[in-house]
């Protein structure tokens, strides 16, 4: 299998990027929703909310602690994540509850100035990060056709937030592929089941306007 | 812009991990069995 388009979001929530390169772990994408934003009430964003936070692109260096963030006005922070000692549980949509620990530094000030409500960086320490369910997801160059074919328009594969796009034109082969395991160079994947349809898919990957009909 | 609602149909996704979902989306889950590097087209 060969891959097209890798996807990744460092924190969950924020503007999907497309790097060239990644490791995959038994966790992942290394790096990989690492991070989240997390809300007065000890939640996560929720999904509804995505779109508010989509116009934030952070990025993460392999070997560096450091995250940047490049905010729609133009500025660019970088700043360590050194976490602070004191974790807390998160219950992730009914799914399990993941462990995190706030980062220190200038980044609840600038993300609650933005959102104009309190809002914390956090790291997640369970395996995986912030993962619905599976350490990966994929789409298919195919099933991409399908979607622009009932869109009427080009999607941006970025709109689905999945790991790697592979190119297969089969469209939804993938549907009869659970159980299977797939190679990608030298890394194997063992496919599960479809995600769930999901709210975020229609929200502009980039400017977060919204398609209501995805 | 079509309304897409109809195009999947509603299907019970398997291994009970979400049993209150029937739609599928447009992207699959995947465990990993091998570690390694993986290079994208850009």
């Amino acid at each position: 299998m060969i891959v097209q388009q890798i996807g990744q979001v460092v924190v969950k929530a924020t503007q999907f990027i497309n790097p060239t390169q990644v490791e995959i772990t038994k966790n992942g994408i290394r790096n990989d929703r690492l991070f989240a934003l997390v809300e007065a009430t000890d939640k996560f964003v929720g999904s509804s909310e995505h779109s508010e936070f989509i116009p934030l692109k952070f990025s993460m260096e392999y070997g560096s602690s450091d995250l940047t963030l490049e905010l729609p006005d133009g500025r660019i922070i970088k700043e360590p994540t050194n976490c602070n000692t004191q974790t807390f549980g998160v219950e992730h949509a009914g799914l399990r509850t993941i462990e995190v620990a706030e980062i220190g530094g200038p980044w609840t000030e600038i993300l609650t100035e933005y959102s104009g409500r309190p809002i914390r960086l956090v790291k997640c320490l369970s395996p995986g990060g912030a993962i619905d369910v599976f350490p990966l997801t994929f789409a298919t160059t195919g099933s991409l056709r399908r979607l622009e074919r009932e869109v009427g328009e080009p999607i941006n594969p970025a709109r689905l937030r999945a790991g790697l796009i592979i190119a297969n034109e089969i469209e939804h082969e993938e549907d009869n592929w659970a159980e299977k395991n797939l190679a990608i160079g030298s890394v194997i994947i063992k496919v599960r089941t479809g995600v769930p349809r999901c709210q975020v898919v229609g929200f502009n990957p980039k400017e977060a306007n919204v398609i209501r009909t995805l | 812009m079509k309304a897409l609602v109809k195009y999947r149909a509603k299907v019970n996704l398997p291994d009970g991990l979400l049993p209150n979902y029937a739609t599928p989306g447009f992207a699959t889950y995947a465990e990993v069995v091998k570690e390694g590097i993986i290079n994208g087209w850009g």
